[in-house]
């Protein structure tokens, strides 16, 4: 291959050259709904117009990655702040696209509500399990222990993790803020 | 002036970027504008949390403007100073001027 085709290809792949998609993912998974586009489609044009021409691919996917690494603390304020929360609490924005965002912005809902939620799904396919099977009484018993702890084990560690990254904004009061 | 009013450093450098910037205040504008000015690394996270925060307290005002192909066909986001904001921008100056005032000797400053 001739300097100047390499030279031609090198360019054309900084050109098509994409953000890392497991970062990008993380993102999207971390952001809420109000600011993802606007925050990942800033990235992605810093990425490929900025960074891309001036350091290479290698060094701007490592940017990339820094960035969203570095900004994760940041990104959970906008959880926290308290007049989003009102905004979304009024109806203005809704359609949740995670269960961090039905807890951190619906005052009263709680991870606890959230496990019960579950839990009665749980508790329902024990039961249609027993009929269409027809599993007997200590079989049963032993399937609704079982269902049971490890229900109450996965919301342990889910809640764990929300009290550990201050997510869970119910004791802001947002109806006292309103008044 | 109450402590809520008063405004960080970062605050007061996004501000001045969105008045630089006029009508092309977004994301990637500002972080540049702030970058190039002050020749520090800053994060595109904390130049949106910071304007999350400034839009909270209305010094600031956002419209979704339209998607873009290099952006992935991602919407942007524009920003614009309100009011509000030009007042707390001009108290923190000239609460800076006051802290600065005489302290050109001090400071071997001719």
């Amino acid at each position: 291959m001739s300097e100047e085709s390499h030279l031609k290809s090198g360019a054309q792949e900084r050109m098509t050259a994409k953000p890392p998609e497991t970062a990008e993912r993380l993102l999207l998974s971390l952001l809420p709904e109000q600011v993802r586009e606007n925050i990942c489609g800033d990235l992605s044009e810093i990425f490929s117009v900025i960074i891309v021409p001036s350091c290479g691919i290698f060094r701007a996917r490592l940017w990339y990655w820094r960035q969203v690494v570095c900004s994760m603390h940041l990104f959970f304020r906008f959880r926290k702040n308290p007049q989003a929360a009102l905004k979304l609490w009024k109806g203005r924005t809704h359609m949740h696209q995670s269960m961090h965002d039905v807890v951190t912005y619906h005052p009263g809902i709680s991870m606890h509500h959230i496990s019960v939620g579950s839990g009665v799904p749980g508790f329902l396919f024990v039961l249609a399990t027993v009929f269409i099977f027809g599993v007997g009484i200590p079989a049963f018993l032993v399937l609704l222990v079982i269902t049971g702890t490890l229900g109450l084990l996965a919301s342990r560690v889910i809640l764990n993790w929300h009290k550990h990254h201050a997510l869970d904004i119910q004791t802001l009061d947002l109806h006292k803020q309103k008044k | 002036m109450a402590k809520g009013e008063y405004l960080g450093e970062f605050e007061q450098l996004v501000l001045l970027a969105l008045l630089r910037l006029g009508k092309n205040a977004y994301g990637v504008t500002i972080w540049e504008e702030i970058e190039k000015r002050t020749g520090r690394a800053v994060m595109l996270g904390a130049v949106y949390a910071t304007l999350d925060r400034l839009e909270a307290k209305r010094y600031i005002s956002s419209k979704v403007g339209d998607p873009t192909p290099e952006r992935g066909g991602r919407a942007k986001r524009f920003f614009k100073i309100t009011a509000q904001g030009l007042g707390a921008l001009e108290r923190s100056r000239k609460i800076l001027a006051r802290m600065w005032a005489g302290l050109d000797p001090v400071l071997g400053e001719p």
